[in-house]
């Protein structure tokens, strides 16, 4: 390979990774990263950017000083492609991302993601984590479709909560410290408990974007405790196959690091202009919660009063905390 | 279908994203091995027994928390600085798992099941060992692909001619990131290419028996290719659906081989040894997560 030629396969690289500097700078200035990776792994894509900074300066010197900085004859091992067609292919995959990024616009993922993933109706991992250590347990494995709730043997708590769900009716609790003892009684650890007399406290739950996740947990652990409060959530609209036509789903994607291991989540809401909704349309719901029994296994369901349009928002994905309570 | 595009394009560039950084510091990690540390010391610090140093590898994660993606490079190094070949293999499949950072966030991806993090850690080491010995046993000729030997020694001579120049470790960086990068890129691109267009239940539906599911929940972890430090929470969301053992060897298998580092492992391995570790790491992530009492 002559001198030239691989000059030009050092220019070549060099506006590949200036076009990857620009890629990376344009998304932190524009905020856009979000759509891509979660907060906790912003610092990781500046630092990143630096050093793109600089490798993109190293070649550049490369491509301008040119290989006689080396002085050796082995110009042929220096890993750059070899042949036309070898290299057009290898650049234009570097080049895809780049055009991916400057020519399509930014799309947060919906409903056609969410059917391809597979529905997570409120955040039951607790529970059914519970659930599937006793399905071992039983020494029989939990069968089951897509991640949905439908297939899960029915759980130990549902029984317990039937009981304390007798003595819910009877009186309703009134100190702070009766209301602990309520929701401690199920034993779910102290943080899903703290959480739980924070949420029968409010007047109207709050389930916003920073409790999302483990705010659907704490409601899922205690169906039969929060059957009847009021509550107020935001999501898109998200339906799947087997719903009633009065139903949809408030569905928000959780990112643990990149948005390829987006999940969905939601709480099951039902309202008579249900239908009207479009789906991918972001709604802030408030209602009354009730708690259903299906296949022996408690859920709530938002019985909407009001459903709002409103505008997406600026960071449309909901994260788990990282330093949660154990 | 310009929906579907751009669906490609989210998962696309959040997957380099991600793993962009990895491969940078897994870079300049191998690039830092160049300059400060030489075959000598390897030699030295590798103990001479192949029975001891195999576990020894085993663990190595545990001081060098690197990730799968900046692994290739680290481990491609240190062959080329007279590590053994299994014993660099027992670190690259072990160390992605059995490292502080990935087992913090299994622990935090199962609140209720503190063991879940325990076993993965357990089996990884179980079957990367295993691995190492059938290698160390095994293997006669060198896996390094037909001229990786000659561009890594021919690398060295640049380092010591360039010794001290920081130019030099940049170029050389810049040549490697682009090496490492178009393995990167297309397995990036076909993952996400089946992330959008392949329903997770096509995967879910060939079955429920033992072997089916752990097969089930190891072909999306190839195919899934995430980070090992966020593949836990993909699990935790799978744990209605699969017994915990099926969700063991998700976990394990990932961070071994995927779609993303099976590409990479073709820039610096002969096609037939990159195969012959997947095979031999798909049989034992399964015989010991059916068959091991945990």
């Amino acid at each position: 390979m002559n001198a030239a030629s691989l000059k030009r396969h050092y220019f070549i690289r060099s506006y590949v990774l200036l076009g990857f500097c620009f890629l990376l700078a344009d998304l932190a200035a524009t905020g856009k990263l979000g759509y891509y990776l979660a907060p906790r792994m912003h610092a990781l894509a500046y630092v990143t950017l630096a050093i793109l900074i600089i490798l993109t300066g190293a070649s550049f010197r490369q491509a301008i000083m040119g290989p006689t900085q080396y002085v050796c004859d082995c110009a042929d091992s220096h890993g750059v492609p070899h042949g036309f067609w070898k290299s057009a292919v290898i650049y234009s995959l570097f080049v895809l991302p780049l055009a991916m990024s400057f020519f399509l616009p930014d799309k947060i993922l919906g409903s056609a993601v969410a059917e391809k993933r597979g529905l997570t109706l409120a955040a039951g991992e607790v529970k059914r984590e519970i659930a599937l250590t006793q399905a071992n347990a039983n020494g029989s494995s939990s069968s089951g479709g897509q991640g949905q709730t439908e297939g899960l043997p029915p759980t130990p708590p549902a029984v317990q909560s039937k009981a304390s769900s007798a003595e819910l009716a009877g009186k309703k609790p009134k100190t702070e410290e009766d209301i602990r003892q309520m929701f401690a009684e199920q034993q779910f650890g102290d943080f899903y408990t703290s959480l739980a007399v924070g949420f029968y406290k409010q007047p109207v739950i709050q389930l916003d974007d920073k409790v999302f996740l483990d705010g659907l947990t704490t409601l899922e652990l205690y169906p039969k405790q929060f059957s009847g409060k009021k509550l107020t959530t935001m999501g898109f609209v998200y339906r799947e196959q087997g719903m009633a036509q009065n139903q949809f789903v408030t569905a928000r994607f959780s990112v643990s690091c990149c948005t390829a291991d987006a999940a969905v989540y939601g709480l099951l809401v039902e309202s008579e202009q249900g239908s009207k909704l479009a789906k991918d349309s972001w709604v802030q719901v408030t209602g009354t919660l009730e708690s259903r029994t299906v296949d022996d296994y408690d859920t709530l369901v938002l019985k909407a009063e009001q459903v709002k349009p409103v505008k997406a928002p600026k960071d449309p994905y909901v994260y788990y905390s990282f330093d949660t309570p154990q | 279908m310009l929906d579907r595009l751009l669906e490609v394009k989210t998962f696309f560039l959040s997957l380099l994203l991600e793993t962009i950084p990895f491969v940078l510091m897994g870079v300049f990690f191998s690039a830092l091995l160049q300059t400060f540390v030489t075959p000598e010391q390897v030699k030295r610090w590798t103990p001479k027994s192949a029975l001891i140093a195999i576990p020894f590898a085993g663990v190595l994660g545990c001081l060098f928390p690197v990730c799968e993606c900046g692994i290739v490079p680290v481990v491609r190094r240190l062959l080329q600085k007279g590590m053994p070949v299994p014993v660099g293999i027992v670190f690259l499949l072990a160390g992605p798992v059995v490292n502080p950072v990935v087992l913090a966030s299994t622990y935090v991806a199962f609140p209720r099941l503190p063991e879940m993090a325990v076993n993965r850690a357990v089996l990884a080491f179980l079957v990367a060992v295993t691995v190492g010995i059938i290698l160390w046993l095994t293997m006669r000729k060198s896996p390094l692909k037909h001229g990786v030997d000659r561009e890594l020694r021919h690398e060295e001579e640049h380092a010591r001619q360039n010794q001290g120049k920081l130019s030099a470790t940049f170029s050389h960086a810049v040549d490697e990131f682009f090496d490492m990068g178009k393995y990167l890129l297309f397995g990036a691109l076909i993952s996400s290419l089946i992330q959008v267009f392949v329903a997770r239940e096509a995967l879910l539906e060939i079955g429920q028996s033992p072997l089916a599911s752990h097969l089930a929940m190891m072909g999306m972890a190839y195919v899934f290719s995430l980070c090992s430090e966020a593949d836990a929470f993909i699990a935790a969301s799978f744990a209605g659906t699969f017994t915990a053992s099926s969700l063991l060897a998700f976990l394990v298998y990932g961070p071994m081989v995927d779609l993303k580092s099976t590409l990479m492992l073709m820039s610096t391995f002969r096609f037939a040894f990159v195969c012959r570790l997947i095979a031999l790491v798909t049989v034992f992530v399964l015989v010991y997560t059916i068959f091991l009492p945990l």
